[in-house]
């Protein structure tokens, strides 16, 4: 069973008297620990993808489905497993890398030490331990990726979402991250959704679609053979 | 029968060669050859004729001109033949005198076979990286916006693999990195093109949202 499921997803906006398209009949799924890269220009519908696919909105037809349930009914326990990454979201100026990584887990009522502890294990794997007390103002874009995809897995999420992970980084650091970030989803068996408005989020990827006005380009549906690898992965890194 | 195989080529930085091999075995690939078989199925014609339709179709499209010799023409002609893809009509009657025998005009019409093939080599995706001919023969052959449209979408589905190669594949040194980051911005390019074409094929009647609205 794949862990995100949109099924003939339509969207439309109104502005005035005019119906304006922003998805059109799109299709995905993806499996545990699959990091999909979709990339679109702007208005291609991106935006507007992910926050389907994290539940925040809602289409106007078709269905989502996260874990085999309906997404707009799930409870907030199994909405929780969804982590939605986006490097708008700075920490207030002064705050440091291990205090913003924690915050998810004070909203769950994890007890300060706890979230601590969390939050520089987590800081640990994506290789920014060194940060945990750098206020945010102190971090290069670099870092502040990094930050944010502690932040994103501190509660061990089901789905990763990550809205442009590359956007404003150094071509030479580029890759180092997004191998980062499929080598945390293939070991944890995290679904990962990436977005970018460029192909620049291409490595590491295992599927790479396209939406092109509102229309999903490529593969909806990894191949049985990536299925069956996936799964196995999946098996040999669960406890 | 074998099945419809497309000959791919997979180094990065060299241009698709865009061969097709029908199911007939014939091997088709976007050059002059192909295009004249298209022009001769579209319509039968006579060389000086195809020369001519040659030109209003490819040569004088701007901004992306492709012109040939009219022995080229000539010679597709001959090699088409030669396969078996076109034949010659047989003038009705005998013409009366020996100038008049010299003077007529030979015709060329596509044989099924021909047809056959030029629908296999069009059905085939085009390849990340297509050549200008590739480009221009599919878009002058695509019969209808419902078969450009289709095209398009194996276009895409042809790039889209690759960026996934492309992401696969380790940089790890300088000219490896300059290497993956020339392949990755040329199929991004490719992929900017089918968004443009897509949209060209919705029409304007078709409201999208554009940047900024909501």
């Amino acid at each position: 069973m794949s862990v995100l499921a949109l099924e003939n997803i339509g969207k439309r906006y109104r502005r005035g008297h005019r119906e304006l398209v922003a998805l059109r009949d799109v299709s995905l799924e993806i499996e545990n620990g699959e990091v999909v890269c979709v990339s679109g220009g702007r208005g291609s519908g991106r935006t507007t993808l992910l926050r389907i696919a994290a539940g925040t909105e809602r289409p106007d037809e078709g269905n989502v489905r996260f874990a085999g349930v309906e997404l707009s009914t799930a409870a907030d326990g199994l909405r929780r497993q969804i982590a939605f990454c986006n490097l708008r979201f700075l920490p207030a100026h002064g705050r440091d890398a291990c205090e913003h990584v924690a915050m998810p887990l004070h909203a769950i009522k994890v007890s300060h030490d706890q979230a601590g502890l969390l939050a520089h294990r987590a800081l640990e794997r994506v290789g920014a331990a060194d940060l945990a007390f750098t206020p945010a103002h102190e971090w290069i874009p670099s870092e502040a990726v990094r930050v944010a995809l502690a932040r994103a897995i501190v509660r061990e999420p089901r789905l990763l979402i990550f809205d442009e992970p590359t956007i404003g980084i150094d071509s030479l650091e580029r890759d180092p991250l997004l191998t980062l970030i499929q080598g945390i989803a293939h070991e944890s068996g995290i679904a990962t959704l990436l977005t970018a408005g460029d192909t620049a989020s291409v490595t590491g990827a295992d599927r790479v679609l396209r939406l092109s006005e509102g229309e999903l380009l490529g593969r909806a549906v990894p191949a049985a053979a990536e299925v069956v690898e996936l799964r196995r992965r999946a098996a040999e890194s669960s406890p | 029968m074998g099945a419809l195989t497309r000959v791919r080529w997979r180094s990065w930085g060299t241009g698709s060669t865009g061969e097709t091999v029908t199911t007939s075995g014939a091997k088709l690939r976007p050059s002059a050859k192909l295009a004249v078989l298209g022009l001769v199925l579209q319509r039968p014609s006579w060389g000086y004729e195809l020369v001519a339709r040659f030109d209003r179709a490819f040569a004088e499209q701007q901004p992306w001109p492709w012109r040939v010799t009219p022995q080229a023409i000539y010679g597709a002609l001959n090699d088409l033949e030669a396969v078996e893809l076109i034949e010659r009509i047989e003038p009705e009657g005998e013409p009366r005198t020996l100038s008049a025998q010299r003077n007529a005009r030979q015709h060329w019409r596509a044989t099924a076979g021909g047809a056959r093939a030029m629908r296999e080599w069009l059905a085939a995706p085009m390849l990340s990286n297509p050549t200008r001919e590739e480009v221009l023969i599919r878009l002058h052959f695509g019969a209808d916006d419902a078969s450009l449209r289709a095209m398009l979408q194996l276009h895409a589905a042809e790039c889209l693999e690759e960026l996934e190669r492309i992401g696969a594949t380790p940089a790890l040194t300088r000219p490896e990195r300059l290497v993956k980051e020339d392949r990755r911005l040329a199929v991004q390019a490719r992929l900017s093109w089918i968004d443009f074409a897509l949209a060209e094929l919705r029409g304007p009647d078709d409201a999208r949202i554009r940047p900024g609205e909501r």
